[in-house]
């Protein structure tokens, strides 16, 4: 390992090297993700950006390695810390997921449990990683809840989740997510199901939070706003592959997979133009994938190569990487 | 003259509780709301969940029955009219719906869906009622042999397509778009909000746009109005509202919508708390409870009037002089 390598390793939290995953179904196996390579580092925030079906949230899953069946982890490595997650016992990723990563979903009404008091669901982790007893616990819920800007802290920690707002349970879920010093934070959607400007309060709330903690976040989201507003890099993903990861600021200004332009332009609205511009095709089945480049059917630069073979994801500028064949000459 | 006239808008939902279901409260879903759209032209509604919008939509096409208020669509008053009167200015007016999913019987043919419309309205035969469906299909970007298909055939984009097909069928003047996209990816957003465009232009269509995305509201309306609470804050044309908005409450909306490009990091105007109940409000501004700017002794007394500013802007606030 040479000098650079290593120091790349030690600043890498997450390492994802040729993860396939697969979920059976009766129409036959859907591959929903194929040979995916990526890597995130610490205290970065890093967005996980792409349409409906393009695997984001299975990534996500699977790195807390909790993709529901019938999906299953074909083949592939998943190093957190260095070490690979897909190697552990139950047990071991129970402690993992226990004391070094946490998950936010999309819909917190879900994810609360509806007969127990919120301040309770917050105690019970406070509890196990904390060893203390359940007064202390519950004291610490209620300060965690005071520290997201939640108004009389100690009523709404016995309320049930019934009781609260979308806003109010999203944040319950963002102060479990920070009852403890998790080094990854997984938020799946977290403010999708939101309003504008209750979406704004989260959003500021985690970007505030990962500052003072030096938490890593990965954040799934479809809204490339909600990217350029809180994220460092980011990832794009396309029918179960990436196609390109870059800095922010590479991504949204110095584009070169033709998809992530394609989808640039769809949520650009600008009342100038007349029409405006789309990915023609929709997106492929993942059942019966085409080969080569996923994206080449809807392609406008695509060549005889593209159809043959997948486009390996290669660095054409330091920090940024692109799975296409153009090099880059949109 | 506008194509739809509104004034003095009111739907109040009943909370029924006790022995009898008498109604102890009521939920002032839409709170006296005038506006007027023109031939041709889109006119947009925004604002945050339970703000009433989409409620306002279903008055003006008098889907659900109004409480007060008066509904002008060509110059007739559609409250005052009987179910027959109704029924015969139906045609005129339509409605797409946020999700494709519910909004097709799925146990419909594509062409059955789209042929009732003649069957109701007209008198075609069975053979020139297919022709017009085929019609419909190509205008939409839809194929031939689509017609026998059914909904769950159809992703979603499409099936948003069989929608709009359908409240264009016969003679349509006015359409509701009750948020046409929110329910779809981007890529696939661009493609119905291009389709909608054309087909206004093409047929002289008027619509009323109502969606909680600020970016689409921008891109497709001519005029717009923000609601909170069953209540107009602010209207007028686009450019004077997004060039010039005045009532906190829409500057906020606006802060807080994220623009996609890293550089343009936002001054987001964080608003406090939640959006309070619609059930029988406090006297006062409905924005009070979360304003930077509130008076206490005037703006919680009395519901400011929507007041004209100049340049057709209008804007319902005690402190915008």
């Amino acid at each position: 390992m040479s000098h650079q390598e290593r120091d790349r390793a030690m600043d890498t939290l997450v390492s994802v090297r040729g993860l396939d995953v697969s979920f059976l179904s009766y129409r036959g196996i859907v591959r929903a993700l194929q040979g995916i390579n990526v890597d995130i580092n610490y205290s970065e925030t890093v967005g996980l950006v792409g349409e409906t079906g393009c695997g984001k949230s299975t990534l996500g899953l699977s790195i807390a390695r909790l993709v529901p069946p019938p999906g299953i982890i074909e083949r592939g490595e998943i190093h957190f810390e260095g070490e690979d997650l897909l190697k552990m016992s139950k047990e071991e990723m129970r402690a993992i997921r226990r004391e070094k990563m946490s998950m936010i979903f999309q819909d917190p009404t879900t994810s609360l449990n509806p007969v127990f008091r919120v301040g309770d669901q917050i105690a019970e982790g406070v509890m196990l990683t904390h060893e203390m007893k359940k007064e202390e616990a519950m004291a610490r819920s209620v300060e965690l809840l005071r520290m997201l800007g939640i108004p009389d802290p100690s009523k709404v920690a016995r309320q049930y989740p019934h009781e609260l707002s979308g806003g109010m349970k999203q944040r319950i879920m963002i102060a479990m997510a920070l009852s403890y010093k998790y080094k990854l934070l997984i938020a799946d959607e977290p403010t999708s199901s939101l309003d504008v400007t209750i979406q704004a309060q989260i959003l500021e709330l985690m970007t505030e939070m990962q500052k003072k903690t030096r938490m890593t976040i990965l954040l799934i989201t479809h809204n490339m706003g909600v990217i350029a507003q809180t994220c460092d890099r980011v990832i794009v993903m396309y029918a179960g592959n990436i196609v390109e990861v870059g800095t922010v600021h590479e991504i949204f200004k110095k584009v070169y997979h033709p998809y992530t332009q394609g989808l640039l332009a769809a949520v650009t609205l600008h009342e100038e133009e007349e029409r405006l511009t789309t990915i023609p095709g929709s997106v492929p089945d993942l059942i019966e994938i085409p080969t080569g480049c996923p994206f080449s059917p809807r392609c406008k630069y695509r060549e005889d190569k593209c159809e043959r073979e997948i486009p390996k994801l290669y660095e054409i500028e330091p920090g940024h990487l692109v799975a296409c064949y153009l090099e880059g000459e949109l | 003259m506008p194509l739809i006239k509104v004034k003095g808008l009111k739907k109040h939902f009943p909370i029924r509780s006790g022995f009898l279901r008498k109604a102890k409260s009521f939920v002032h879903a839409v709170d006296g709301i005038s506006l007027s759209i023109d031939r041709g032209k889109a006119f947009g509604l925004v604002g945050e969940s339970g703000c009433g919008k989409t409620t306002a939509g279903n008055c003006i096409l008098r889907l659900i029955e109004p409480t007060e208020g008066e509904v002008y669509f060509d110059g007739v008053n559609i409250l005052k009219l009987k179910k027959e009167g109704m029924r015969k200015i139906r045609p005129g007016m339509q409605i797409v719906f946020q999700n494709p999913y519910s909004s097709l019987n799925p146990r419909k043919t594509v062409g059955k869906i789209l042929g009732d419309p003649f069957k109701l309205h007209t008198h075609l035969t069975e053979r020139e009622i297919e022709d017009e469906v085929l019609r419909l299909l190509e205008r939409v970007g839809l194929g031939k042999e689509h017609i026998y298909r059914y909904p769950y055939e159809f992703s979603g984009g499409q099936r948003q397509r069989i929608a709009v097909a359908r409240a264009i069928a016969v003679k349509s003047e006015f359409i509701f778009l009750d948020e046409p996209t929110s329910s779809l990816d981007v890529s696939v957003q661009a493609k119905i909000l291009n389709l909608l465009n054309e087909l206004r232009e093409d047929f002289d269509l008027t619509y009323l746009f109502v969606t909680h995305n600020i970016d689409l509201i921008r891109y497709m309306t001519h005029d717009l109005a923000v609601m909170y609470l069953g209540k107009i804050m602010e209207m007028g044309t686009k450019e004077e509202i997004f060039g010039n908005p005045l009532h906190p409450y829409t500057k906020a909306l606006f802060s807080a919508n994220p623009i996609p490009d890293p550089d343009k990091k936002l001054k987001r105007i964080v608003l406090k708390g939640d959006v309070p109940t619609p059930i029988d409000p406090l006297p006062g501004c409905r924005f009070f409870k979360r304003c930077r700017i509130a008076e206490k002794g005037l703006c919680d007394v009395a519901d400011p009037d929507l007041v004209d500013v100049g340049d057709g802007h209008w804007v319902a606030c005690y402190k915008v002089k």
